[in-house]
């Protein structure tokens, strides 16, 4: 038996690829293209997951063709289905089995802090344990049933993992412009996030400006800028001075991306926080020492 | 009004998606097909947009 905490998603991935057949139970199943790619590749598959499909993905489980699918109502009078285990019997005829607290998505593979077990049939230590396993995953499928995967579209094709409150009426909207918004400094790496979310607002920084760019022409804010932030040089103001315009002239309706921001060589994943759509005016706010001077009410 | 998803995406995926390779300054302007394309990944993790 081994202990894994990291690098849970490749491991997967590369049991996956010298899988022959594969029998998984999961409670969420939602997994990256590549993965999905290899179970499509498997021509033994059995799926047992949890009729959660708000989040359970029924697109990607329609393109597992030949897999034999189960679902388990979240009601059933056994429980409902919580586990996580992936049983691969590989090309040397030997079984490995993965159990833990990882699901079967993106997040669970490759994201969260997970921490799982793997066994093996061809370790002498472990060859009880997987018979048992496999004994278990044959039990849960006959238990389970046949998903109707029509019906699984429509309540997640309607129903968001996320709820949002609903949006108002909107006026006629002659044209929406779309934006991406860090919501961290560039300068100290400090989120604002939590204050966009307790305030129902969003932000852009330079809070030591002391006029309020929206009452100013392109040529005083440069000005301004380089004058509060000295070590700041021509360039960079007129940067910081196009930035802060396109801010201040967000309109109403427009929707804005607010993310994490990332370079052009950057490995690690991208954090989405959320989306806003722009529901009042652009506002400076003085004082405020966890963020900037420019804020739109959403 | 702001819709919260706290969803980490594999930086390629978002990069594709978004057609930039990098997001260094503040505020970018994106083309609604951009926005539409990384909402339809999004929507691959449950994730719908609803502003």
């Amino acid at each position: 038996m081994k202990f894994f905490k990291k690098h849970i998603g490749e491991l997967v991935l590369e049991k996956l690829d010298k899988a022959v057949e594969a029998c998984l139970a999961v409670a969420f199943f939602s997994p990256s293209d590549r993965m999905l790619n290899l179970l499509v590749g498997i021509k033994k598959l059995r799926l047992v997951i949890s009729e959660e499909f708000t989040i359970n993905n029924p697109y990607k489980l329609e393109k597992l063709r030949t897999a034999a699918l189960r679902s388990i109502p979240p009601d059933c009078d056994n429980g409902k289905l919580h586990a996580k285990v992936l049983i691969l019997k590989l090309r040397d005829g030997s079984y490995w089995a993965l159990l833990g607290s990882a699901n079967l998505t993106q997040q669970g593979m490759f994201s969260n802090q997970e921490a799982c077990v793997v066994v093996e049939s061809n370790d002498a230590a472990d060859a009880t344990i997987v018979l048992e396993i496999r004994g278990w995953f044959d039990s849960l499928f006959q238990s389970a049933q046949v998903p109707n995967l029509d019906e699984a579209k429509l309540i997640f094709d309607s129903q968001a993992q996320y709820v949002l409150v609903p949006k108002p009426p909107l006026k006629a909207v002659p044209d929406i412009h779309y934006w991406a918004l860090k919501a961290t400094s560039g300068s100290t790496g400090k989120s604002h996030w939590p204050m966009f979310l307790a305030e129902s607002v969003i932000a852009v920084g330079w809070n030591d400006l002391s006029l309020d760019p929206s009452k100013v022409t392109d040529a005083q804010l440069r000005a301004a800028i380089r004058g509060t932030y000295r070590n700041y040089s021509a360039r960079e103001a007129d940067v910081a001075a196009a930035q802060i315009s396109k801010f201040v002239n967000l309109k109403v309706s427009d929707i804005v991306l607010l993310c994490r921001g990332y370079t052009s060589n950057q490995k690690k994943d991208v954090h989405i926080h959320g989306v806003a759509r722009v529901i009042g005016p652009f506002r400076v706010r003085r004082g405020s020492k966890r963020n900037g001077n420019s804020s739109t009410p959403q | 009004m702001i819709q919260k998803i706290d969803l980490d995406l594999p930086k390629d995926q978002v990069a594709d998606a978004l057609r930039k390779q990098a997001l260094r300054r503040t505020i970018h302007s994106l083309k609604k097909s951009d926005f539409d394309r990384l909402a339809t990944n999004l929507k691959e993790f449950g994730v719908h947009i609803q502003v």
